[in-house]
């Protein structure tokens, strides 16, 4: 009798765990769902879904790794499909400590560009910052220089840290936006990526 | 099931049936609320502190929220091309340069109002304390706020919210509103 006490002890610990392990956020889940799968030819990592809001998965509910703070991708120019994105634009965050980058206020904070499909990231190592936050964006003037154009958020960050999550697609009542560096793409002088980027599919 | 149990059984239904269906549809509260102003003068000041620090797109500036906003900032209120509400419709989008407009200012006010109207009837009458009001209560943090702490008891933000709620009909003091906006 304690045996089989003991055996269904067992198996209803095992139904649980595997019933928890089931339960996810139900509103993460969806949202992922929603955004289908991968590209075919572009593996999963750092190239991977630019202008989608990385923290649905890299987030505290979405489990994948790395875990990222903040993350999103950078575009040259608002346009109503999808724009091309620009390498080399240096993001800096700035939280409610004065923390930049994951640097104290005083030190020089640490660059973080963005790749060849525009993505950038910080993890929760890199960075786990204090909402709300202040964004900057330092575009290079044209590809591959040194100079540099800042653009700064308008508004703060309350809590949100995937870009994508609010600058989502096209402008409307209900977005800004992309993320982008010039504001008008006829004066853009940005390239798609080449087909070396990683981000693109072969 | 004895009579007199089964009679008790179905009164007893039939009054928590009854307490269900008994919301009359027509019934109406009013609410006096804190000042308005004329298209609003009196509200802007705090309407824009509401929606620089609660009503960005990732927070208040969304349409799931119990108190919405609207704003130049963050979320616009839905408007169809032509509408007179707006005077740039290209420029009408989040962070776009056309400002929170009178629509948009009058939804933030029935937001606020909206809120907990019968404990904003009371704190506008004096009969009550705006330490009472969830308004108040989440960015000070006294209550769980999704967004955390915005401001504490007596700072800038406070104060303008505050003085707004308890002042006589449109005096009250909105410099500490001016000093939250000079905020970065």
């Amino acid at each position: 009798m304690k045996a089989y006490a003991c055996r269904g002890g067992v198996l209803f610990a095992a139904a649980l765990s595997l019933a928890l392990a089931g339960c996810g956020n139900p509103v993460i889940d969806v949202e992922v769902a929603a955004l289908g799968g991968e590209v075919t030819g572009v593996n999963p990592g750092e190239f991977h879904r630019p202008g989608q809001p990385c923290l649905a998965c890299h987030g505290v509910y979405g489990g994948a790794s790395p875990r990222m703070s903040i993350a999103g991708t950078i575009f040259a120019a608002p346009i109503d499909k999808f724009p091309t994105p620009v390498e080399g634009v240096n993001v800096v965050i700035t939280d409610s400590f004065g923390i930049k980058n994951g640097k104290g206020p005083t030190e020089t904070p640490p660059e973080r560009k963005t790749n060849c499909v525009g993505n950038f990231y910080f993890t929760s190592d890199d960075f786990n910052p204090g909402f709300p936050l202040e964004a900057k964006i330092e575009c290079p003037t044209k590809p591959g220089s040194k100079d540099t154009i800042g653009r700064y958020m308008s508004s703060r960050i309350s809590r949100e840290g995937s870009c994508a999550a609010c600058h989502d697609g096209k402008r409307d009542q209900g977005s800004p936006g992309w993320v982008y560096c010039v504001e008008d793409p006829k004066e853009s002088p940005f390239k798609p990526p080449g087909s070396d980027c990683q981000g693109v599919p072969k | 099931m004895s009579r007199a149990v089964l009679i008790l059984f179905i009164s007893a239904t039939m009054v928590a049936t009854a307490g269900c269906s008994s919301v009359d549809a027509t019934a109406e509260l009013t609410v006096t609320g804190p000042s308005f102003g004329a298209a609003g003068s009196k509200f802007l000041p705090i309407s824009s502190v509401i929606e620089r620090r609660c009503g960005t797109l990732d927070c208040h500036g969304s349409a799931y929220r119990p108190l919405k906003i609207y704003g130049q900032i963050g979320m616009r209120r839905p408007e169809e091309p032509g509408s007179t509400n707006v005077k740039s419709f290209k420029d009408y989008y989040s962070g776009g340069t056309e400002p929170t407009t009178q629509a948009e200012l009058f939804d933030n006010y029935l937001s606020v109002i909206g809120l907990e109207p019968e404990l904003l009837d009371a704190v506008v009458a004096k009969k009550g304390s705006p330490d009472t009001l969830t308004l108040v209560r989440k960015p000070r943090l006294r209550e769980k706020h999704k967004g955390g702490l915005i401001w504490n008891q007596s700072d800038p933000g406070d104060l303008c919210l505050i003085s707004w709620l308890t002042s006589e009909e449109g005096k009250n003091d909105t410099a500490p509103c001016d000093q939250e906006l000079s905020h970065k």
